[in-house]
């Protein structure tokens, strides 16, 4: 092999190892802090005492994964729904739903720039795009219950 | 005709780094956190231009400095959710998109000539701060003006918010057609007050 095609050989190869070793790195960050993330979203969709697990992740907007909550002997589904619009509204609420996806409860965990709510009562409808962020959380937990019973059976 | 900042020419700037700038500015909080991830992608890559020139060639200098932003945008990102999950989620998509902004502000200033003789890294943390100060204060004047509020970029779920008035006169400049109205403002107002270089 002629001698520049092995040092540029060499030196692509030097490159994409300080890139890999780069890559790891931000891995490794990111990990972290979506460790960081998980622990708070449990602390504030769990109630203490109660046994938990992630029942499901999703790709959707809204929402990154829902967990499965054990408690008194009744289960429910919990996950943060963030909700971001084109007026300048930012909120992330809680959620929770029954196995059948019906809708238990609506939290307001936090809000940035210009969320405001006009009626904390009825979240649903006071924020633009709760709705249908709260009905895509609703089938993604029939599905995650309907794919639980189908193992169980 | 050149002036001095980093905006050049703000045709040119409208091509590269200012939708996603435009599009992330809507709060005082947000403004302030893209731009202060901009200008630490920046400064990253204003830090490591000499080793880079140095120890790798030419044809490999571009992928290693957009890999470089990619990872300081990315590390950025962490750090935001980690400090406001609010924050974040009004950033939403374009916290990855800080990258194109350091990208953009660190190439612009190298695209045309300087009226310093050596490029320094403390030129480049001046014009840095100068677009940290640009996107929180264009952050601030759409909330202000659009919403009637000011989010302050403190931590936790629920950034500080202060409230100036019930009803705000301009509520378009929270949308993007707003945010590019007041940039074009803003582009107008650099350009007749900055003075033009001698002779020219």
């Amino acid at each position: 092999m002629p001698r520049d095609n092995r040092d540029r050989m060499i030196e692509n190869l030097a490159v994409a190892v300080a890139l890999g070793v780069l890559a790891l790195v931000v891995a490794a960050i990111t990990l972290a802090a979506d460790a960081r993330s998980f622990a708070e979203e449990r602390g504030y969709l769990v109630p203490s005492g109660s046994s938990w697990s992630v029942a499901g992740r999703c790709d959707d907007p809204a929402f990154a994964r829902v967990f499965r909550i054990l408690s008194d002997s009744a289960t429910c589904y919990a996950t943060t729904l963030t909700i971001r619009s084109l007026q300048g509204q930012a909120f992330i609420l809680g959620a929770s739903f029954s196995p059948k996806g019906e809708l238990l409860g609506l939290r307001f965990v936090g809000s940035c720039s210009a969320g405001q709510v006009s009626d904390p009562g009825d979240l649903v409808d006071s924020i633009p795009g709760a709705g249908e962020a709260v009905a895509r959380a609703s089938d993604f937990v029939r599905a995650l219950e309907a794919e639980r019973s189908g193992q169980g059976s | 005709m050149d002036r001095d900042g980093f905006v050049p020419n703000p045709v040119l700037a409208g091509l590269v780094g200012i939708c996603p700038l435009i599009a992330a500015s809507r709060s005082f909080a947000e403004g302030t956190a893209y731009g202060l991830g901009a200008a630490a992608c920046a400064l990253a890559l204003g830090a490591a231009a000499p080793p880079l020139r140095s120890s790798v060639s030419d044809r490999l200098q571009a992928p290693a400095t957009l890999a470089l932003s990619a990872a300081v945008a990315l590390v950025f990102a962490a750090c935001i959710k980690a400090y406001s999950p609010a924050i974040a989620a009004g950033l939403w998509v374009y916290l990855p998109l800080i990258s194109v902004s350091g990208l953009s502000l660190y190439a612009l200033r190298r695209s045309y000539p300087s009226r310093r003789s050596e490029d320094s890294l403390a030129t480049l943390a001046l014009e840095s701060l100068m677009f940290l100060l640009t996107a929180a204060s264009a952050g601030a004047l759409r909330e202000f003006l659009g919403l009637g509020t000011l989010t302050l970029p403190t931590p936790g779920d629920a950034p500080l918010r202060l409230t100036a008035m019930a009803s705000p006169p301009i509520r378009i400049l929270v949308t993007p057609a707003g945010g590019f109205m007041l940039f074009g403002f803003l582009v107008a107002a650099y350009r007749a007050f900055v003075p033009r270089r001698e002779g020219q």
